[in-house]
């Protein structure tokens, strides 16, 4: 959907720093994750370990540089689907881990991010539906 | 909280992307206010004002007066 130059503007500079620390993350990972393989003795890893979290800073940099870009209702928005969010993956934590005490078998702690991801996702399509 | 953005808009021969380029947010965020879906906030009301060049209690109406 067309928008405002400023707007269109904004939106590519994101993309591209997201994209930029998405590459520098994925450049990172691979060597940091062999180095550690070969060097499991070596003190260094518990620093070489924490590599890739430079470019997830910068990620996460990227994102609020363009939060404070967003005009009033983007902003808003995107604060609605994260407490959204926030609160449907507190209780789907909570639904795992109730079921666990009953007998389902633990899962990764990874799957709380794709929980998030996920509840973002529905909060997005919720607040854009509330404010078409 | 009704408003007269749209009537006002196309009075002028405005888009709404021509809108939103003056009072510098997206076209969803004037889509939304002309829709009655968003209420825009006290400094974003004044620059729509300043755009139209009318006083704000004449671009807003309070749903709530009686």
């Amino acid at each position: 959907m067309a928008d405002t130059p400023a707007h269109v503007r904004s939106s590519r500079q994101y993309i591209l720093e997201l994209a930029g620390a998405m590459i520098l993350y994925g450049l990172v990972l691979i060597p940091v994750a062999r180095w550690i393989d070969s060097n499991r003795a070596s003190e260094l890893r518990w620093i070489v370990g924490l590599l890739p979290l430079v470019p997830t800073i910068l990620a996460g940099w990227a994102i609020l540089r363009f939060f404070e870009r967003m005009d009033e209702l983007a902003r808003k928005q995107l604060t609605e689907a994260l407490a959204f969010a926030f609160t449907a993956s507190a209780l789907l934590v909570l639904t795992v881990g109730f079921l666990e005490t009953a007998g389902l078998d633990r899962l990764s702690v990874w799957w709380i991010w794709v929980g998030m991801g996920s509840m973002w996702l529905v909060g997005s399509g919720i607040t854009w539906f509330r404010y078409r | 909280m009704k408003n007269r953005l749209r009537e006002l808009r196309s009075q002028r021969g405005w888009s709404q992307l021509d809108l939103a380029d003056r009072l510098d947010v997206s076209r969803q965020t004037v889509n939304s206010i002309e829709n009655d879906r968003y209420d825009p906030s006290l400094p974003l009301a004044f620059r729509i004002a300043r755009v139209f060049q009318m006083p704000i209690e004449e671009l807003f109406e309070d749903s709530e007066e009686t």
